[in-house]
């Protein structure tokens, strides 16, 4: 029965937002595709106008919403970082430590005070 | 009379209004410590939101509490209203994500569990970064100017 219950946890309903609801190659592929057409778009900018620029990442951004729904933008944001060789790999148990690591270094830096920010 | 009164009365201009109070800071100010537990349950509402809606009855939480160990847990009341209670630990080591259960139930999750446990620690980690400290997750800058 409680296998039954965890197992089920991840089964997300379909009008449900988060980012469990897609299957994790169609969510990867996705962003692969996002992070590959962000690359291309910025190459050919190079030259560009700043203001254009800034309307390419603000047409990224959105194209990136499209893909992935809102919920799903900021962890496309950190999985296609501005160093796209820096990827989060979902199986990849090492990644889950580096995670947690941050994790709880940002909640020492609350809980000592030295993190004023939040 | 101290400076700031002074500089409050010629403000204000009443001499008999002698309370400063309204010059200090609000004790609930953004620079208030929290105590590792309270910040657990701050993570924890923003984890347990992670598996979609919360039904009614039943409360969720899901948090990292180390590096190397997550918790799920999850509580309901059934048709008769009696508690149920189900928690799982996913440890991390060198062989894979353990997955310990009531009962001495223990496993290494592998495909499709294993991809989503992955995803859902990656959005915790993002949310939490936002929510919870206001950090940005990609470079771990503070949002708040």
């Amino acid at each position: 029965m409680a296998e039954q219950q965890h197992t089920s946890m991840y089964h997300v309903p379909a009008s449900q937002e988060a980012v469990v609801v897609r299957s994790p190659e169609a969510f990867l592929s996705d962003i692969d595709l996002a992070r590959k057409q962000a690359l291309e778009s910025a190459s050919d900018m190079r030259s560009a106008d700043p203001m254009d620029i800034d309307q390419s990442r603000i047409e990224t951004s959105n194209r990136i919403e499209s893909l992935l729904g809102k919920s799903t933008v900021a962890a496309a944001e950190t999985i296609a970082p501005a160093s796209p060789e820096v990827s989060f790999d979902p199986t990849n148990k090492d990644h889950f430590v580096e995670a947690g690591i941050r994790v709880l270094r940002m909640r020492a830096a609350k809980r000592d005070g030295f993190d004023l920010a939040a | 009379m101290s400076i700031l009164k002074k500089v409050a009365t010629l403000l204000i201009g009443d001499d008999n209004s002698s309370s400063v109070n309204w010059l200090k800071m609000p004790k609930k100010r953004a620079l208030k410590k929290l105590t590792e537990r309270e910040l657990l349950t701050l993570e924890s509402e923003v984890g347990a939101k992670l598996f979609g809606p919360i039904p009614k009855g039943h409360r969720r939480e899901f948090f990292c509490l180390d590096e190397h160990t997550w918790i799920w847990h999850e509580e309901r009341l059934d048709e008769k209203r009696k508690l149920t209670t189900s928690t799982v630990r996913y440890e991390i080591n060198e062989h894979g994500v353990l997955k310990v259960q009531e009962g001495a139930r223990y496993a290494y999750i592998d495909g499709e569990e294993l991809q989503n446990f992955g995803i859902a620690i990656r959005m915790y980690y993002e949310q939490v970064a936002r929510e919870v400290y206001s950090r940005d997750p990609a470079t771990g800058e503070s949002l708040v100017q």
